[in-house]
């Protein structure tokens, strides 16, 4: 570090970083209620603090702008200025040019800003800003005028415990440099007081008129000893001291002033002053007060009761702590031990007494120690007031941010970084995800946007969320984004919920923003949120709804020095999996593993879930005989998971983890290792470096063997519920009982998708059932019954679930008339619409005769209007694979025509126009695909042509493209595409034959609702 | 320094005393594999454990036996023995870990045996030269003589790591 500023940087850095929080926090509120004398005031304070503090280590510059600041708020504060945007604006300035000042320093430069022109900025607008022109009293008047501001100041000094006096300086008439000896006096004073007044002020002081006595008013906690020394300063000949103190008189609250005490005077003078009244004050009968001093509650000895300590010194108290609580319980083991010796039964209960009260104590002491390192959130989201400001400005949208939860307290590692992806959630927000004001103001939404930030805990987790009122995520356009990048294939996306789809917004470069701004719209914020936030071994979640907003939940663990981990056994080794990667654990039967390639997977539930054997990992031999049930432990990293084969489930148990690049080096495949209570080590699985190496093959896959696993019967999976693993648990109660919260979860998080898993962890009370600790040996029995419940009830609900869907289904398939009075269409359309089909799809079968060369019959168009969700079941055998061939359709007409053909028929008519013998096409070839799309494109255009020529309009087939998979994969990804901001279309449904009758293929012709009004309309002139 | 190490020094100290007379002298703990002696530099002895259990460690080099637990630090164990190309041999009694310092590292050295505290002035000890059978030079800093016989001193800096690594 080059440049520095003593031993009291670090100091004065962190406490310049708070006042400027503090500063623009205030002048926030300031902008928004100028008449606010309390927010004045603490403007003015932190200002002044900054001055002192930047004088204090030499920062003179940045002494002299602070300085400047302050009077220009002593105006505001004295309501000879008023507060003017103009002005809040130069105090903006002022407090980046600060900050700017504080990163330089921090970063080791001396500071390079020139604040000159900025002083002249204040300067000027402290000008305009004067009320009145020089509001000067009369110079060194002999009766303080108080303005309400500043009794109300003494009052709230005086309730809070300080004292207030009135300190006259009388100087030597002779003395030279008058000022400089008030303002030494002053600024002695200003280090154990708060200066409320100064009269004569210190610009008099050095004017003809001044009479050589000054008074100072002010607020202190210091005792008489001390302010006396603060005053003597040469050359000054007399300090007289009085208390004020507050009274109550008719109600009102009246400041009373004790009787005057001399507390030096050089040459005694004669004729005491005898000013003992003010305008509302009484006289003072009483006794002379000894002033002041509280030595306890006072601000001054407050600031020293806290102790700023090192996080890494906390860190490593944490960690010895952890020690003691695994050391511990080592204790329980030989209670164990003491009570199968027969030991007489006294000794066994104190010792168990005994051991009990150190657990508690070690539970104490580590609760207590991670409690220091929980720092509330409110100081991160607090920055951001400023940022929305601005970004509002520079948008010029309305928004304002609503700040919630500020006191939630979270990890201080959690703290330290979560600025950052915070930052690029807000300015999204502010960019993206907020309308402009005309936007809202056509949605009927209010004008001013509002952002949230909240904080909370659930259980385990802090949430952090980041929400705004704005237009909610663009699904269409992250799909199309996510395909044009690459990403994922159409029908990948057809398969995957909205959740996965918004995950798409944080792969790097990302960005589905067609302009780049400062602020956003280059796809690297939202990688840095999640890169961030699995750092910190948290997720992100994305609710959104289109016009209602969106809200971003970000989750931490609780702490992050100790993790609740699954414990597996191979053999006898002992290996832990964190159980935030844990999505369930199962047991399945050996047969059911099939291979790919030569990688073992199972069908769970209609999913392929690679397997891994942990004993191929760690390079020994299973232990498992070849024929029991096999625990499975399904891991998830992202929308990744695996299944992570093992010996044994051992239960669930906390963790202290310890890195092994300490004494050795990173060991591929393991994230740490951690020490067990009996001395024992364990090492912890790296989960996120073994889903990628599985995931690398899994995705070598071909479609056919997926097919065929999939094809083939679903695993029978048994669901396993983890134990809390070890009987010498020490923190029993407590971690039992968040276990079995978090086995609640994962049970029920099973059917579900990884990231509901969130959801649930909100609020887990309401879903989980929280059972007494029950002693281990009883348990076993229960366990089971409990499994067999669980069992039952996950099948009931997926059985409602399953008669809900059907039922919503069958609802939409009868709504055929209000869907044709929703569109403003009647039968008699439709018919002319089935005319117009059937003119177009002869002239297809047409055109497919002639390029097969044979004769292609038809059936009649079967022409429906359908809700979106319901295609696929119209379609029929939605659960075969097919070749689906779609073409989109532009124009004046937009829609999908899709030429759909059985495996067998499509091959058939591969073999026959590329002139190979029957039965040679087996499989999808490149030959192949351009075959079909050649026949769709030309089936396709006869189609449009048809179309194009009837209703007189300009339409055009685009290149097609060819999908190999289940027609409701199909079907699904073109409705996703095509006809997503819809929900009805139009389909027409024609059959194909070959002279014997066989079935070629399916003709669906879909336009878009809107095209449908076009057809519809057009027909009807 | 633990007991351990004392009892040896103690028992060892009056027996192999070399040269006495000048500050120059290099105190070795020595340890015997296939009756070759070898001595590491006292000053980067940490302790000499008992064997404890040892964790081993997947996915790395064989000699690495795994990990143990030192009063909370899980540090690694390195079979000298397969580190230097021997053939391994089964823990007895007289096993031992030798924990020694490298750099800011703490690494336990597993050998068969810890067999004295010797004190070497250094001008009895000759550069490492290609009499030592078997072992890699990167491992020997030096060849110390003592009446008739011949200890091999360890150079450590390459004990934990593999050239590739």
């Amino acid at each position: 570090m080059g440049f520095s500023l003593g031993e009291y940087q670090d100091m004065f850095l962190e406490e310049a970083d708070e006042l400027l929080q503090e500063l623009n926090q205030n002048l926030l509120k300031l902008e928004k209620n100028p008449s606010d004398d309390e927010i004045i005031n603490n403007i003015f304070r932190a200002a002044h603090s900054l001055k002192s503090s930047a004088a204090f280590v030499g920062l003179t510059d940045l002494g002299d702008l602070a300085h400047k600041m302050e009077n220009l708020l002593q105006g505001i504060r004295d309501k000879v200025m008023k507060v003017t945007p103009a002005i809040v604006d130069v105090l903006f300035q002022c407090f980046d040019v600060i900050n700017d000042v504080i990163r330089e320093v921090s970063s080791g430069n001396p500071p390079s800003k020139d604040f000159s022109s900025l002083i002249k900025k204040i300067e000027s607008v402290g000008k305009q800003g004067n009320i009145q022109e020089e509001k000067k009293e009369a110079p060194a008047p002999k009766r303080i005028q108080l303005s309400t501001n500043i009794i109300k100041d003494i009052r709230d000094g005086i309730n809070n415990g300080l004292s207030c006096c009135e300190i006259a300086i009388t100087l030597d008439p002779d003395a030279a440099m008058k000022s400089l000896k008030v303002q030494l006096v002053l600024t002695n004073l200003e280090k154990i007081a708060d200066i409320l007044v100064t009269i004569p002020s210190i610009e008099e002081v050095s004017m003809p008129e001044f009479d050589n006595r000054v008074q100072i008013i002010l607020l202190t906690s210091a005792t008489v000893e001390e302010l006396k020394k603060a005053c003597e300063v040469d050359q000054v000949t007399r300090i007289d001291l009085r208390k004020i103190e507050l009274v109550k008189k008719d109600n009102k609250v009246a400041l009373k002033y004790h009787e005057q005490e001399t507390l030096f005077e050089e040459k005694p003078e004669a004729g005491t002053r005898a000013r003992d009244v003010e305008e509302d004050v009484i006289p003072d009968e009483e006794e002379k007060d000894e002033i002041i001093i509280r030595s306890k509650d006072d601000k001054k000895t407050l600031q020293l009761r806290t102790v700023k300590v090192s996080v890494e010194k906390l860190d490593q108290l944490l960690n010895n702590v952890g020690e003691l609580v695994i050391a511990n319980s080592g204790f329980y083991k030989l209670y164990e031990e003491m009570r199968r010796l027969n030991i007489e039964k006294s000794i066994i209960n104190e010792f168990k007494n005994r051991m009990e009260q150190m657990s508690r104590i070690a539970k104490d002491l580590q609760s207590g120690i991670m409690k220091t390192r929980m720092v509330p959130i409110g100081q991160v989201f607090s920055r951001f007031n400023r940022l929305v400001r601005d970004l509002a400005k520079e948008f010029d949208k309305k928004v304002v941010l609503e700040i919630k939860g500020e006191e939630t307290e979270l990890d201080k590692k959690v703290i330290d970084v979560i600025g950052e992806p915070l930052m690029h959630l807000i300015r999204n927000a502010v960019d993206h995800g907020v309308e402009s004001v005309e936007e809202r103001r056509q949605q009927k939404k209010p004008e001013i946007a509002t952002i949230t930030l909240n904080a909370y805990q659930g259980g385990n987790q802090i949430f952090v969320e980041v929400s705004d009122d704005g237009k909610g995520l663009d699904l269409k356009k992250i799909k199309a984004k996510a395909i044009e990048k690459g990403l994922a294939s159409p029908e990948m996306i057809a398969n995957m919920d909205k959740e996965e789809i918004y995950n798409f917004i944080f792969t790097p470069g990302f960005s589905t923003s067609d302009v780049v701004t400062d602020i956003s719209g280059r796809g690297v914020g939202m990688n840095v949120v999640q890169e961030t936030v699995n750092e910190l071994n948290g997720s992100v979640a994305i609710e959104s709804e289109p016009g209602m907003g969106t809200r971003f939940i970000l989750s931490f663990p609780l702490t992050l020095a100790i993790i609740p981990a699954i414990m597996v056994r191979v053999q006898r080794e002992l290996y832990a999996i964190p159980l935030s990667d844990v999505i369930e654990t199962i047991k399945i039967l050996p047969e059911e593993i099939t291979t790919i390639e030569g990688h073992e997977v199972i069908n769970l539930r209609g999913e392929i879930l690679s397997l891994i054997r942990l004993n191929n990992f760690v390079g020994i031999e299973s232990g498992l005989k070849g024929n029991e049930r096999m625990p499975v432990v399904v891991v998830g990293y992202g929308n990744r998971k695996i299944g992570i084969v093992v010996d044994l489930l051992e239960g669930k148990q906390e963790i202290v983890i310890k890195s092994l690049e300490q004494n050795y080096r990173t060991v591929a495949g393991l994230a740490g290792a951690s020490i067990l209570g009996d001395g024992s080590i364990c090492l912890i699985l790296d989960i996120s470096s073994m889903i990628n190496k599985v995931i690398m093959q899994q995705d070598t896959f071909s479609f056919k063997e997926k097919q065929r696993v999939l094809g083939a019967k679903q695993a029978s999976v048994e669901v396993v519920k983890t134990e809390v693993a070890t009987k010498e648990q020490p923190v029993k109660e407590t971690v039992d009982m968040q276990s079995k919260k978090e086995i609640g979860e994962t049970l029920l998080a099973k059917e579900m998708p990884i990231k509901e898993d969130i959801v649930f962890k909100k609020e887990p009370e309401e879903i989980v059932e929280v059972e007494e600790y029950k002693e281990p040996e009883k348990n076993y029995e229960l366990k089971r019954g409990k499994d067999t419940v669980i069992e039952e009830k996950v099948h009931n609900v997926l059985e409602e679930f399953k008669t809900e869907l059907k039922e919503k289904i069958k609802d939409t398939l009868d709504k055929k008339d209000e869907i044709y009075q929703k569109l403003g269409i009647s039968d008699e359309d439709l018919g002319k619409v089935q005319v117009l089909a059937n003119v177009g799809i002869t002239d297809a079968a047409e055109s497919l005769s002639k390029i097969i060369n044979r004769r292609v019959d038809l059936s009649i168009p079967d022409v429906s209007v359908l809700a979106i969700e319901s295609i696929p079941q119209s379609f029929g055998d939605v659960d075969s694979v097919y070749l689906g061939v779609y073409m989109p359709i532009v124009g004046q007409i937009n829609g999908t025509i899709l030429f759909s053909l059985r495996e067998d028929s499509g091959y058939e008519l591969v073999d026959m126009l590329l002139g190979l013998p029957q039965g040679t096409t087996d499989t999808l070839t490149e030959d192949g695909e351009s075959v079909l799309k050649e026949v769709t494109n030309i089936v396709g255009s006869a189609v449009v042509n048809a179309f194009a020529d009837k209703i007189e309009m300009a339409i055009k087939p685009t290149v097609p493209s060819v999908v190999h998979d289940y027609m409701q994969s199909i079907l699904d990804s073109i409705l996703a595409f095509h006809t997503a901001e819809n929900e009805y279309a139009l389909v027409m449904d024609t059959e194909f034959f070959h002279q014997d009758d066989r079935v070629i293929g399916k003709l669906l012709i879909m336009p878009t609702t809107s095209s449908l009004a076009t057809i519809v309309e057009r027909l009807r002139n | 320094m633990n007991n351990e190490l004392l009892n040896i020094a103690a028992k060892t100290a009056e027996s192999v005393i070399d040269d006495t007379d000048s500050l120059d002298i290099l105190q070795l703990v020595s340890f015997k594999l296939d009756e070759i002696e070898y001595g590491i530099d006292i000053l980067s002895v940490h302790e000499i454990l008992r064997i404890p259990e040892i964790t081993r460690l997947p996915n790395t080099p064989e000699y690495i036996r795994g990990v143990i637990n030192l009063r909370g630090n899980v540090i690694p164990v390195v079979d000298i023995r397969l580190r230097f190309g021997m053939q391994q041999v089964a823990l007895t009694e007289l096993s031992r870990i030798i924990v020694v310092e490298i750099g800011e590292k703490l690494v336990g050295l597993l050998v068969d045996n810890v067999h004295q505290v010797i004190r070497l002035s250094r001008s009895r000890i000759d550069e490492p030269h290609d009499l030592i059978e078997g072992i890699s030079t990167e491992f020997i800093s030096g060849i110390g003589r003592l009446q008739d016989r011949l200890i091999v001193i360890l150079r450590l800096d390459n004990i934990l790591f593999s050239d590739e690594q």
